[in-house]
């Protein structure tokens, strides 16, 4: 009852007024740790923007597939000088999609709305599965999404020049294609390719 | 014992109340720097944690409901079947005119009353269009937007969007709940 003032006050010290902040303070610090909340943090609202980011990616390819413009830009190719058409850095595009139909639903859909993707080929060469990227943004981050669908191309499948015409020459007829040699000569398909696009927001 | 000590208490109350302004170790400043960094540290405390909390308090409904009606939408009602994203230029067009006449589209005359087709109750409201990347309705035969006009004060809309391709292109089908 007798405290050390010598009288039986109830009232504050500072440094007691300077404690107790420190403890609340204490205490919202330990709950920020626990619950470690960042702009990346999962939570359902991110995983929301996953799924609609997964289900948009499968929609451009299905787009794509379609009219035809998937296929068109798997053809965008220079065989005289190996290489996709236009592509700025070390044979691919990083800038944005091809300058192809497909390449600029690709950047109204994803890059217009500040999402990065990636735009891969895999195929099968040699009893492995091997992948030639077309669109290179860069390392997906943890959050990425992606959505891939089979395309057959064909023998008679005339790759295209820059300005997106038919060039006359067929996947048949050339030598360095990048998905390879003809898988079945045999018959009128060429090969088989799956094409994934890997979209993450920047 | 409790006769002694409150005896010995008022005794010393006394004697104490007679010496305080000589001997109390402590002044007006001193209480209120001490109280005032307290209660500093409690309106810090009470205005950051509900910020802490919002990531966790958001419309979690209608996310989810925004993410079926666009599902729903763009996979089965009015895509081709077996061609998710590829929408039926004809179902779509009759969609969001809310023609009664529906033919084998798979639904019924939805585009009229929104709310019902996505089985949720009146208090919830729908906007569901079909826009290009800069946000402008496409309207190739009929403009394709249905529901209601999204209240444009500060009540939260959930918005989900999907890439669908209608006719000979793609375009983004949106949905707005709130």
């Amino acid at each position: 009852m007798v405290g050390p003032a010598g009288g039986d006050r109830g009232q504050a010290f500072t440094l007691e007024g300077f404690a107790a902040g420190l403890v609340l303070l204490a205490s919202l610090l330990f709950a920020l740790q626990v619950t470690a909340v960042t702009p990346l943090t999962a939570s359902t609202s991110s995983q929301h923007i996953e799924n609609q980011l997964d289900a948009t990616a499968s929609g451009v390819l299905a787009g794509g597939a379609e009219n035809e413009t998937l296929r068109e830009t798997l053809l965008y190719w220079n065989s005289s000088r190996p290489g996709h058409w236009g592509a700025d850095y070390q044979g691919t595009y990083s800038l944005g999609g091809p300058p192809t139909a497909f390449g600029e639903t690709l950047n109204r859909t994803f890059l217009e709305r500040g999402i990065a993707f990636d735009l891969n080929v895999y195929y099968v060469s040699n009893g492995r599965r091997h992948r030639h990227q077309i669109v290179d943004f860069g390392e997906p981050s943890d959050n990425a999404v992606s959505a891939t669908r089979t395309v057959a191309l064909y023998d008679d499948s005339e790759l295209l020049a820059a300005d997106g015409t038919p060039t006359g020459t067929t996947l048949a007829a050339t030598d360095d294609f990048y998905v390879g040699d003809d898988r079945s000569p045999d018959s009128g398909l060429y090969a088989l390719v799956q094409v994934e696009v890997v979209a993450w927001r920047m | 014992m409790t006769g002694a000590r409150s005896a010995g208490d008022r005794r010393g109350r006394t004697a104490a109340d007679a010496r305080r302004p000589d001997e109390r170790g402590q002044t007006l400043i001193d209480y209120a720097i001490g109280v005032g960094l307290f209660l500093l540290a409690v309106a810090f405390v009470f205005s950051y944690v509900p910020g802490m909390l919002d990531p966790f308090t958001a419309e979690q409904e209608n996310v989810q409901l925004a993410d079926r009606a666009a599902t729903q939408l763009s996979e089965h009602h009015l895509a081709r079947p077996g061609e998710p994203f590829v929408l039926d230029a004809e179902c779509t067009d009759k969609f969001f005119t809310g023609d009664p006449d529906v033919g084998g589209c798979p639904f019924d005359d939805y585009g009229s009353d929104l709310s019902n087709a996505f089985g949720a109750d009146d208090a919830t409201h729908f906007e569901v269009s079909i826009v290009q990347a800069d946000g402008t309705v496409v309207d190739r035969t009929v403009p394709l937007t249905a529901g209601e006009t999204p209240p444009s004060g500060s009540q939260a809309v959930t918005t989900a969007r999907r890439a669908v391709h209608y006719r000979d292109r793609t375009y983004q089908l949106v949905v707005r709940v709130w």
